[in-house]
């Protein structure tokens, strides 16, 4: 989830979350420069609206601050932790805004004119995003783990708390139904039929 | 989807294109907003904890001064119990006198009343 920090050859997420466990903003600073950039896009990805993704990464963040003191450093990836709470929250705030799915039609990453080149690769993401939201809500997030946040088995079971057996059944099948949805929209994909 | 041709599935190749075409379409930028808002809200979280932490001090300070206070040790308890004795005797006893009777030093020679004489004497004429 993490791109580089500056401080990465000195602090491990595990020493950063304790420097501000015992009151360092810097670190604070630090671990927001790391990892809230990956929630938000996560968040966005899932959640397909940016005002709702931004929602969600305050709080993702803010539970993290929370947990900061009683956080067991090498228990757990602070990535994986955030990415575990991120998927429950969206999924969470899926559930209550009565959508078991994203909004479909939505580009979650539309920010603004683009060329024409760029708006044909907008509308496959967002053909593919539709095809996404069919699947159902595992499967759907698995996926998205694995071949858009690029994500390794290991660390899916674990954000999705579940085995790497199961990732893998998620994945397959995942596949195999995004595939037949996307079948029929060839043309808008821009494939050859 | 039952009786959905091959050609209509798209393959595994075409799908790894979607995929990293939404990679690509996926650098989002935090806005300045956001950024101050997560960092408010890390100082905030500091800051009650901080609070909290200076609560249980205080409360531990009085509970360790309570525990060791000689107050509840038995010799502690008979002391206290003297001076406040001592003391309610003294404000309230009609006259110094009987209050210094009862505190009478055995081994001296002179009778305690005598050396509460002299304060006798200031409250008199007070």
């Amino acid at each position: 989830m993490g791109r580089p920090g500056r401080h990465d050859a000195f602090h491990s997420d595990d020493e950063l979350l304790a420097a501000y466990a015992r009151g360092s903003s810097a670190a604070a600073r630090e671990i927001m420069d790391r990892h809230a950039t990956g929630v938000l896009r996560l968040a966005t990805r899932m959640l397909g609206n940016r005002a709702d993704a931004e929602d969600v990464t305050q709080e993702v963040m803010l539970r993290l601050w929370k947990l900061a003191p009683d956080w067991r450093a090498g228990s757990a990836k602070v990535s994986t932790w955030l990415w575990r709470v991120t998927v429950n929250l969206c999924l969470d705030r899926l559930r209550r805004a009565g959508r078991a799915r994203p909004a479909a039609d939505a580009d979650p990453m539309d920010d603004g004119p683009a060329p024409v080149d760029r708006l044909m690769e907008r509308e496959r993401v967002k053909a593919l995003y539709r095809g996404l939201a069919e699947l159902p809500e595992r499967q759907r997030t698995a996926v998205v783990l694995r071949h858009i946040e690029g994500m390794s088995n290991p660390d899916i079971a674990e954000t999705l708390e579940t085995s790497v057996e199961a990732v893998e059944s998620l994945l397959t099948r995942g596949m195999r139904e995004l595939r037949l949805r996307l079948g029929p929209r060839r043309e808008d994909l821009g494939w050859q039929a | 989807m039952a009786g959905m041709n091959r050609r209509e599935q798209t393959t595994a190749r075409e799908l790894e294109g979607l995929f990293a075409a939404a990679r690509r379409s996926g650098n989002v930028e935090m806005s300045r907003g956001l950024r101050s808002s997560i960092l408010d809200s890390a100082e905030a979280v500091l800051a009650e904890r901080a609070a909290v932490q200076s609560d249980r001090n205080r409360e531990g300070w009085w509970t360790g001064l309570l525990s060791w206070s000689p107050v509840w040790h038995p010799v502690g308890v008979l002391a206290a119990s003297a001076l406040l004795g001592f003391g309610f005797g003294f404000v309230f006893a009609d006259s110094v006198e009987l209050v210094a009777a009862e505190f009478t030093f055995a081994d001296a020679e002179l009778p305690a009343a005598d050396i509460f004489s002299d304060l006798e004497q200031v409250m008199l004429e007070g």
